[in-house]
This record gives C-alpha cells, sequence and structure tokens, in this order.
C-alpha cells in the first residue's frame, strides 16, 4: 500500500501541493484527475522516487521511502511506471520488455517466460524481434505496458495512458488496465484528465484542487470541483 | 598521366602476390593503430562517461580543452613523446624511443581527446527521458550508465573510427618517435612517404591502396555495428 504523508511540492515559491495526506487503496484503481499543469505527473513522479518532494513522506508498505539510494532502489524496484510519453531503448521490443527483469538478475528462462507473457497481455506476442523505432505510438504504448507489467510491480502508476492513442488502441488499452492488474495484484495509481475514462477505470476518483487530494463520490463532482459544466465537457 | 596508371597497376600486382614488404608494413600499421584504438576505447569512453555523468568544478573547461585537442597537431604530440622518451627525458631509462610503444602511446595520446570528447558529445545526445526511464525500471547508477552509454552507441562507435582514422593516417608522430625503421618502426604513411621522396611511386601507390581499403573495411565493420 502507497502513502502520502504531510507530502509538499513547490517550484519557484509556488506550493502544487501543501502537506498532502494520502492513503490509496491497495489492489485498486485510484485515478487522480486534474486540468493540465494541476501536478498530476508531478506526483506521480514524487511517489515513483523519480523527483524529491519539498517535505513530507512517501510510504511503501508502512516503511519510508528514502534515505540511502540502495533502499531506495529496494523500494523503486515494487513498483513500475508508464510515463505520459514513453520512451523505448533503442533496440528490439523483446530486449526492452525484458529490461527490468535482466537488470534484476533473473535467469534467463524466467526473463523469457515473463516476456513471452507480458507481450501476449498487450497484444504483441509476434513483435519479439521488431525495432522498438519501427512501432507506433500505440504499439510504443503497449511495449511500455509490458515492460511494466513484467515485474508483477506492487504498484503501477499510469500516466495519461491513453492520450495520442486512437478510439480502438485506447479501448484495448483501457480493457487491459481493468484485468491485468487485478490479476496479478498490482495497486494502480493512474493520472488522467479524461473523466469518462476515470468513470469506466476508476475504484477510486480522487482530484487535486488547491494543493490537496479530495475523494470525489461520482464523476459529476469532478465537474463542480474543477467548476465545470458536465454537459459541455 | 602515363606515370600514374603504371604506378597503379604496379601497385595492384605487389597488393595481389602479398609482397612480402608491403603486407609488413600493412600488418604493422593495422596493429599499430588498431591495438592504440582499442586501448584508447576501454580507456577514454569510460573517463568520457565519468566527465558526463559527474559534476565538478571547471568541468565545461575541461571539455573545452578536450575539443581544442581534437585537431592537436600530430607532430606536437611527436614532440612531447620525444621529449619524455629521449635519453634525458624523465622516461628516458626504459629505452622506448624508436619502437613500436613508443609509437602505440603516441597514438593512444593523440586519439584519447576524440575518443572522450566523442563520447561525451554522444551522451548529450541521449534524451533525459532515457535516464528516467531506466531509473523508474529499477536499475541501479551503473546500470544506468551502462544504459545511457549503450543509447549512445552510434556516436560513441563513431568516435572510435574517427580515432582509429586520425591513428593510421598520422604520419609526423610516427616518423618523429619510431624513427621509420625498416621491419620494425615503419607504417604505411612513414614508408608512402619514404618511397615517393625516392621516387618508388608503385611502392608509395601499392601501400596508399593499402590504407584506403583498410580505413574503408574499417568503416564498414564499424557502420555494421552500429546497426546492430
Amino acid at each position: 500500500m502507497i502513502e502520502l504523508r504531510n507530502l509538499n511540492k513547490k517550484f519557484d515559491d509556488i506550493y502544487v501541493f501543501e502537506g498532502v495526506n494520502w492513503r490509496f487503496q491497495s489492489g485498486a484503481i485510484s485515478v487522480i484527475v486534474g486540468p493540465s499543469g494541476s501536478g498530476k505527473t508531478t506526483l506521480i513522479r514524487i511517489m515513483d522516487l523519480l523527483e524529491e518532494p519539498t517535505g513530507g513522506s512517501v510510504y511503501l508498505n508502512g516503511i519510508e521511502i528514502g534515505g540511502a539510494e540502495s533502499e531506495k532502489l529496494k523500494m523503486r524496484r515494487k513498483m513500475a511506471l508508464v510515463p505520459q510519453r514513453p520512451v523505448l531503448f533503442n533496440d528490439t521490443v523483446y530486449n526492452n520488455v525484458c529490461y527490468p527483469l535482466k537488470i534484476r538478475g533473473e535467469s534467463s528462462r524466467i526473463v523469457a517466460e515473463k516476456a513471452l507473457w507480458a507481450l501476449e497481455v498487450v497484444g504483441l506476442k509476434d513483435y519479439n524481434l521488431r525495432k522498438a523505432a519501427t512501432l507506433s505510438g500505440g504499439e510504443i504504448q503497449r511495449v511500455a505496458i509490458a515492460r511494466a507489467l513484467i515485474t508483477d510491480p506492487e504498484v503501477l502508476f499510469l500516466d495519461e495512458p491513453t492520450t495520442n492513442l486512437d478510439v480502438n488502441a485506447k479501448a484495448r488499452m483501457e480493457e487491459l488496465i481493468l484485468t491485468v492488474p487485478k490479476q496479478i495484484g498490482s495497486t494502480v495509481v493512474m493520472a488522467t484528465h479524461d473523466i469518462a475514462q476515470c468513470q469506466k477505470l476508476a475504484d477510486d476518483i480522487i482530484a487535486i484542487t488547491s494543493n490537496q487530494l479530495v475523494l470525489v463520490d461520482s464523476p459529476d463532482q469532478v465537474f463542480s470541483i474543477f467548476g465545470l459544466d458536465s454537459r459541455n465537457a | 598521366m602515363d606515370i600514374i596508371w603504371e604506378s597503379l597497376l604496379s601497385a595492384l600486382e605487389m597488393i595481389l602476390r602479398l609482397d612480402e614488404e608491403v603486407m609488413d608494413i600493412a600488418f604493422r600499421s593495422l596493429s599499430i593503430s588498431g591495438s592504440a584504438t582499442i586501448i584508447g576505447g576501454l580507456v577514454f569512453v569510460p573517463v568520457g562517461g565519468l566527465i558526463y555523468f559527474y559534476s565538478f568544478r571547471l568541468k565545461n573547461v575541461l571539455i573545452g580543452i578536450i575539443n581544442t585537442f581534437f585537431s592537436v597537431p600530430t607532430v606536437f604530440v611527436g614532440l612531447i613523446i620525444f621529449a619524455m622518451f629521449s635519453k634525458d627525458g624523465p622516461l628516458g631509462m626504459l629505452g622506448l624511443l624508436f619502437t613500436p610503444t613508443v609509437m602505440l602511446l603516441g597514438q593512444i595520446m593523440l586519439i584519447a581527446p576524440i575518443i572522450a570528447g566523442m563520447t561525451i558529445s554522444a551522451l548529450n545526445t541521449v534524451s533525459e527521458e532515457i535516464r528516467d526511464t531506466a531509473t523508474s525500471l529499477g536499475a541501479n547508477r551503473s546500470q544506468v550508465i551502462y544504459t545511457v552509454i549503450k543509447e549512445a552507441r552510434y556516436g560513441v562507435i563513431t568516435g572510435l573510427l574517427l580515432a582509429f582514422g586520425r591513428a593510421i593516417s598520422e604520419v609526423g608522430l610516427a616518423i618523429m618517435v619510431g624513427g621509420n625503421i625498416k621491419n620494425y618502426t615503419r607504417t604505411l604513411t612513414t614508408s608512402m612517404s619514404l618511397e615517393t621522396s625516392m621516387g618508388n611511386l608503385d611502392m608509395s601507390m601499392a601501400l596508399g591502396i593499402i590504407l584506403i581499403t583498410v580505413a574503408l573495411v574499417v568503416n564498414m565493420v564499424g557502420n555494421i555495428l552500429k546497426d546492430r
């Protein structure tokens, strides 16, 4: 379970978050909503230890993440992130998907088994030998998901995972997000500004407003929080 | 025109019958410059990586100096090496002047800035996202560095090819510290220089063809490696 305690983040004296306390529900899909620039990506990067908070702490399974680099690494290896615009290494699809297991020193048999499973899950099992540079935007997104799932992460962070995808690819991605993390027991923390998607996927909807996180009862409430008319959204 | 044509035919004939002297010189050139590139790569690619990945005072000044030394005259490097290894120099007691070993050291010194500088330039082209991606996927610091260097491999290989080209084609350093001694320190370029001055254009032409062929083959191998 991932938890934020008194988390602060400011850029140039302007707070993005101030005194945020939050406990994400274990095994659930928590969707963070907010307009562009509200700090969704920053929050996810802080939880994935890619960015330092100005103050406060992130806890994973009750243990504070921080201190020595080796401790951070241990914690980071329990999590996975698919960023808004994933970057693949200049290599084959197979080597991209295997990367997290190879750096963990897993045996080649386990690496091969898990890579085939991950590629099958995202519908790219015949793409093993394809060069990453030849893939479309949607395919890159799916390879990035496979690469994130291959370690069976305790927490899976998805930052706007369907941006730049066409309608079919988006539907397939949403189906994947709904099913696979639950099968492997991952907690999903996802950022989006797509309210319809939020309604479709979320167990919990969390809005970023006034430098705080707020639990939202229904998608309609999101509109009122951000002062939008739901009929026009 | 006739003299060029005749020299060319004679040169091809020497190459086709694997003339012992020509092959000996070609092999020596290739082994000295190839070794210099390999040793230089093993030492100065990581040095370039360290300079890129670590922050320290005067880092930009150091990078500026490295880039300036890309075009250092070979005779200047030759002069430094000569002064160090001559009888009265600080390393004179090693007795290495006019040996292939000192030619190798000189070539390493000559190409070190190219290898380190091109490595730094290549690493600069790797996006910050690659580093973040590797970190986020659970790579430790050395695995992140390895991943970034691997992403920069096209640039690094290009740097090594340039370095090899500079090493095998230089003549001033080889003459100054090698002495152009027959069957010992004579290389393709020093021999070409000597044979041309003696009017042996066919021998000189044969060595030139080999030099171009070696450069071509090494570049082709490099390009194949880059595409892998």
